[in-house]
C-alpha cells in the first residue's frame, strides 16, 4: 500500500531572534581516538576539523521613546520626538531611515528632518548630524531625534500628525524573516534577515491642539482684615471634553490656610476629599482640584484665603 | 565491503598517526549537522538532521565522530574525546553512541572525567565516549553530541 505522507516542514528560525557570537567567527571541532589493537599496541588518532563561520543576523530594534504624544499648539514652531534605534543583531549594520509622511501634513508641516543624537548627550544640538542612514555595531543603540518645524498657522483640534519612520538593512532587510544575502555580511559573511526581516518601522505622531490653557495665580492683601486672597484662574479655549485634570497648590511657608474659604466658581467648596471639586490637605499644606470632566471652552476661578502664621 | 570503503573515501580527508609499527588503517571522521525542528502532520514538533549551509547564533550543531577499522583485527578499549567548541554550549544528555558505551563529561578542560548527571548546571567543557564494545575489522561505529552557538 502506498502510504503518501504530507509533512509540513516548518523550520524553525529560533537561532533569527538572538544576538549572540558576533558574525565571522569560525567554529571548529574535532575529536581524538584512543585505541588497542591485536596485541595491545596503543594508537591514536585525530579527526579532521570541520568548521562553520557565523553568519551575520540583521536585527535590529525602532523605538519610539516619548512617553506621549508631543502637544502641538497654534504658533509653535519647532517640536522634537524622540526615537531610538537598537542593533541587535550581531554584527555591524548599516542601516537607512526614512520618513513616509502623509500628504495631509503638508498643510502643518514646513519641514522635517532626522538628526542623530552623535555626540550621546541625549539633547539635539549643533554637533548632532542630520540623518539618512547610519552605522550600528552589534548591541549599540543611537538615539534619533525627529524635529518638525511647523508652519505659523497650525490649527487643528485633537488630531493626530501621523509619521511612518522606517529603518532598513542596507546588507539585506527583505522584511521576511531567514531571507538569506550571501555575502553581504561583514567580511563577506552571509547575511541572514532576523526576526523583523532585517526592517523595522514606528508610527508616531504628534497630536494637535488649538491652544494652550493659560493658568494664573495672583494674591492679593487686604491689610485692614489681615489676610491674603489667593486666585486661581484656568481658561481652556477648545471644543472638546477634558478629562482628569487635577490642580494642585502647596501653601507658602508663614501663611495657614484659613479651613473652609475655598471657593471654586465662587460657590464654596469643602475641605474634604469628597464629591466637590476641592480639597485640602492638611498634613501637606496643599489644595488639590479634582476636574474629572471639564467641557470646553471653559473657566475656572477658584479663591482661597491665607492668613499669617501666630507665633 | 565496496560500498562501505567508497563511503569512507567520499568523508574526503583520512586521518591517521604512524606509529613505529606502521600506520593502522582506522579513521577517525568528524562530520557536523544542524538541528531543525519542524511540525509533523499530526501538529507535533519534531527534529531532524541537515546538512549545514550555514550558522547563526541559536542554531544547534549535532557533531558525529565516526570510527572506521580497515584492519583484519578489531579495536579495543576505545576512547573518543572531543573539546566542546568554543562559543558554544553543550546541550545536555546529548551524547550518543552507535553501540554500548559510557558517557563522560568534564567541567575542568579535561583533567578530569564524571557521569553527567554528577555536573549539575555546571559548564561542560569537554566529552569522552568509552565504548564497551570493540569494532571488529571492516566495520564502524560513531559517536555524537549537540551543541548551541551562543
Amino acid at each position: 500500500m502506498k502510504v503518501i505522507v504530507f509533512l509540513v516542514l516548518l523550520t524553525f528560525s529560533v537561532v533569527l531572534e538572538a544576538k549572540g557570537v558576533k558574525a565571522g567567527t569560525v567554529i571548529t571541532n574535532q575529536a581524538t581516538l584512543d585505541f588497542s589493537m591485536g596485541d595491545g599496541a596503543s594508537f591514536s588518532i585525530k579527526s579532521n576539523e570541520v568548521k562553520n563561520i557565523v553568519s551575520q543576523v540583521l536585527n535590529f530594534v525602532l523605538e519610539w521613546q516619548n512617553s506621549k504624544p508631543v502637544e502641538i499648539y497654534k504658533g509653535a514652531k519647532q517640536k522634537i520626538l524622540n526615537l531610538s534605534l537598537k542593533n541587535e543583531g550581531n554584527g555591524k549594520d548599516n542601516i537607512s531611515i526614512d520618513l513616509a509622511k502623509d500628504s495631509s501634513l503638508d498643510a502643518f508641516v514646513e519641514s522635517m528632518q532626522l538628526y542623530a543624537d552623535t555626540n550621546k548627550n541625549g539633547v539635539l544640538d549643533k554637533e548632532d548630524s542630520v540623518l539618512s542612514s547610519l552605522f550600528l555595531e552589534a548591541d549599540q543603540e543611537m538615539d534619533i531625534f525627529l524635529v518638525t518645524s511647523m508652519k505659523d498657522d497650525v490649527y487643528s483640534q485633537s488630531s493626530h500628525l501621523d509619521i511612518k519612520v522606517s529603518a532598513k538593512s542596507n546588507l539585506g532587510g527583505s522584511g521576511e524573516k531567514g531571507t538569506v544575502h550571501v555575502g553581504k555580511g561583514v567580511d563577506g559573511v552571509d547575511a541572514v534577515d532576523g526576526i523583523s526581516g532585517g526592517v523595522s518601522s514606528k508610527d508616531v505622531y504628534y497630536e494637535l491642539r488649538s491652544q494652550k490653557p493659560t493658568f494664573k495665580k495672583s494674591v492679593e492683601y487686604f491689610k485692614d482684615r489681615g489676610y491674603y486672597l489667593v486666585t486661581l484662574e484656568l481658561d481652556i479655549k477648545g471644543n472638546t471634553t477634558l478629562k482628569n485634570l487635577v490642580l494642585t497648590d502647596r501653601m507658602p511657608l508663614g501663611l495657614r490656610y484659613r479651613k473652609n474659604s475655598i471657593k471654586f466658581n465662587k460657590k464654596y467648596q469643602s475641605d474634604k476629599k469628597d464629591s466637590d471639586f476641592a480639597s485640602f490637605d492638611f498634613r501637606v499644606n496643599r489644595l488639590t482640584l479634582n476636574l474629572a470632566q471639564l467641557k470646553l471652552p471653559n473657566k475656572v476661578m477658584v479663591t482661597y484665603i491665607l492668613d499669617k502664621e501666630v507665633r | 565491503m565496496k560500498k562501505f570503503l567508497s563511503f569512507v573515501v567520499a568523508l574526503g580527508v583520512v586521518f591517521t598517526i604512524a606509529t613505529a609499527g606502521g600506520s593502522p588503517k582506522v579513521t577517525l571522521v568528524s562530520k557536523q549537522y544542524k538541528q531543525v525542528k519542524y511540525v509533523d502532520r499530526y501538529g507535533r514538533i519534531r527534529s531532524k538532521l541537515k546538512d549545514i549551509d550555514r550558522v547563526v547564533p541559536g542554531d544547534t550543531i549535532v557533531y558525529k565522530n565516526i570510527v572506521s577499522n580497515f584492519e583484519n583485527k578489531p579495536l579495543k578499549n576505545l576512547v573518543l574525546n572531543n573539546k566542546i567548541p568554543k562559543h558554544t554550549t553543550y546541550i545536555k544528555h546529548s551524547g550518543k553512541c552507535s553501540s554500548k558505551c559510557r558517557i563522560l563529561v568534564s567541567v575542568n578542560g579535561g583533567r578530569t572525567f564524571v557521569p553527567e548527571n554528577k555536573v549539575g548546571n555546571r559548564k561542560v567543557t569537554n566529552v569522552r565516549w568509552i565504548l564497551l564494545a570493540s569494532v571488529n575489522p571492516n566495520s564502524e561505529a560513531y559517536v555524537s553530541y549537540a551543541t548551541k552557538i551562543k
